[in-house]
């Protein structure tokens, strides 16, 4: 490369949480990676959009280089304060990472499998008693925090509280009307006031949940977890889970719906699924892209970054980068998955990926035994005005046999 | 006294091991992880216990409980 390309990088007005951008996400991506493996955006202030696959990569594995300390968010997050472990770098992201990795892992997922299994289906014969549904609030919105917060302890009667009030702080995010705001201030107080209540129970009496954990845990230098930092762990453990699960299910559900060819395979083979499930979060992105601070000054990707810059690893160009993955355009149940980076890489590779991965399963398994005569209204179905986050859906409406 | 192994065909290389036991396991040049010389295991047990749960491909094997 030329020392021109490494001064004159490309200048964009890529701006991911802009209506523009959520309306043309996947060409857009494409595009830009095309332009350029590393562009600069001037929105917010300014960062630089790293697109191709094997940067995107090498971004989330050197974890000297791009530091998550400033979090995972351009702009930075409202809800929270530290985020961990989100915001955290080695070695102090292990101690907190340890703790919760258990709650999260494969066993721990399969052990609560049964239980999941009975939940999707309850709810899933109660779409069907219906006879029209939205899959986005009746399903998809409503698993990801149930299964969280029953890891967490939090009494089932009080679930759907919980679950109310992040969905309104989650879909205002990027208001500026002070009466809305105003509203999502009470809904975190309110989360808040919650979280420590449960806390404090727990330290009064112990129960094998991971409150009790969080309550109580000794830490490795003898301290305790602080009142915020539980309100921080709980916070992230509820926002990493809920729309990205949600997203991925039903970005499924619409692909499928288009191709009735491959909906009938999967029916007909739903061993098939979970491939379905690594390229559909290939495909459609439920984490958009994940931020860095650039720690050190250093060529990447044709640029000169500086210290202090912040870096936007985009999933969702590196996920279609054709370098990568032949016909990344397509889907293909028999591609090899191994360096997909939709769940990240390195150190903070998604905890709740075999959450994420088992309970899609069982969602699309249920689907298709409890009502495999479901037709989605393809017409009424509604793209989210807001990819900043993910690539979602804002509606999916579907009913028996097609019948409105 | 523990020790473990990683399986090269079904390692990918995404380091949760390195996150969870910093002290046990490192990626080598071609990007899998492999354990630390020196018997680290045996004196990590937790941490290695967690990465083995924790390792999304299942890559990491105990052995001599
Ligand atoms: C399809 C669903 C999901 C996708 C695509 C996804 C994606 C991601 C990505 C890309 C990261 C990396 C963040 C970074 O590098 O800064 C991440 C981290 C994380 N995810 Fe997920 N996620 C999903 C579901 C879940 C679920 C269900 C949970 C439930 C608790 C969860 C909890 C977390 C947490 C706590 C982290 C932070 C890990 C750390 O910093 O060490 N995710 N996820
Ligand atoms: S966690 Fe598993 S897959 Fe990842 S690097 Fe370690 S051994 Fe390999």
């Amino acid at each position: 490369m030329t020392v021109e390309d490494v001064q004159h990088p490309l200048v964009t007005h890529f701006d991911h949480h802009s209506v523009d951008f959520a309306h043309t996400a996947i060409d857009t991506v494409n595009t830009l990676r095309e332009q350029a493996p590393v562009a600069w955006s001037d929105a917010y202030d300014g960062f630089w959009v790293v697109t191709r696959h094997d940067l995107v990569s090498e971004g989330f594995r050197d974890f000297e280089s791009f530091s998550s300390r400033k979090g995972a968010s351009i702009p930075a997050l409202s809800f929270g304060s530290t985020h961990i472990p989100t915001s955290m770098d080695p070695p102090q992201h292990a101690v907190y990472r340890r703790i919760l990795t258990p709650w999260f892992s494969q066993t721990a997922m399969g052990k609560r499998e049964p239980w999941m299994r009975e939940r999707v289906r309850e709810l899933v014969t109660g779409l069907r008693d219906r006879g029209s549904w939205d899959f986005v609030p009746d399903l998809a919105d409503i698993m990801p925090g149930t299964v969280t917060l029953t890891i967490l302890g939090v009494d089932p009667a009080r679930q759907q509280e919980f679950l109310a009030a992040m969905a309104r702080g989650m879909a205002n995010q990027g208001t500026t009307d002070p009466d809305v705001r105003a509203e999502m201030e009470r809904d975190k107080q309110w989360l808040v006031d919650q979280i420590l209540a449960e806390a404090a129970d727990r330290r009064a009496t112990p129960r094998d949940d991971l409150m009790t954990v969080l309550a109580t845990e000794q830490l490795p230098d003898g301290s305790k977890i602080t009142d915020a930092q539980i309100i921080d762990i709980v916070m992230v453990l509820l926002l990493a889970g809920f729309h990205t699960t949600s997203g991925a299910l039903t970005a499924l559900l619409v692909h499928i719906e288009h191709r009735p060819e491959l909906r009938q395979r999967l029916m007909a083979e739903p061993d098939r699924i979970p491939a379905a499930i690594e390229e559909t979060v290939r495909l459609y992105a439920p984490a958009t892209g994940m931020a860095r601070l650039v720690t050190k000054d250093r060529e990447f990707g044709g640029v000169r970054m500086r210290e202090g810059d912040m870096a936007f690893l985009l999933i969702m160009a590196a996920s279609r980068d054709p370098r990568q993955f032949e016909d990344a355009d397509e889907m293909d149940l028999d591609r090899n998955n191994g360096k997909s980076v939709a769940f990240g890489w390195g150190v903070h590779r998604c905890l709740g990926l075999h959450l994420a991965r088992i309970l899609l399963k069982i969602q699309m398994e249920t689907i298709f035994e409890v009502v495999p005569d479901y037709r989605i209204d393809l017409e009424r179905v509604r793209l989210s005005d807001t990819m900043g986050i993910g690539y979602l859906h804002e509606s999916v409406p579907a009913s028996i046999g097609g019948a409105r | 006294m523990i020790q473990v192994r990683v399986d090269a065909e079904r390692c990918e290389g995404n380091a949760v091991c390195l996150a969870l036991a910093p002290e046990v396991f490192e990626l080598d040049d071609s990007g899998l992880a492999y354990v630390l010389p020196g018997e680290p295991a045996t004196e990590r047990q937790d941490d290695v216990r967690r990465a083995v749960d924790g390792c999304p491909r299942e890559a990491l094997l105990l052995a001599g409980e």
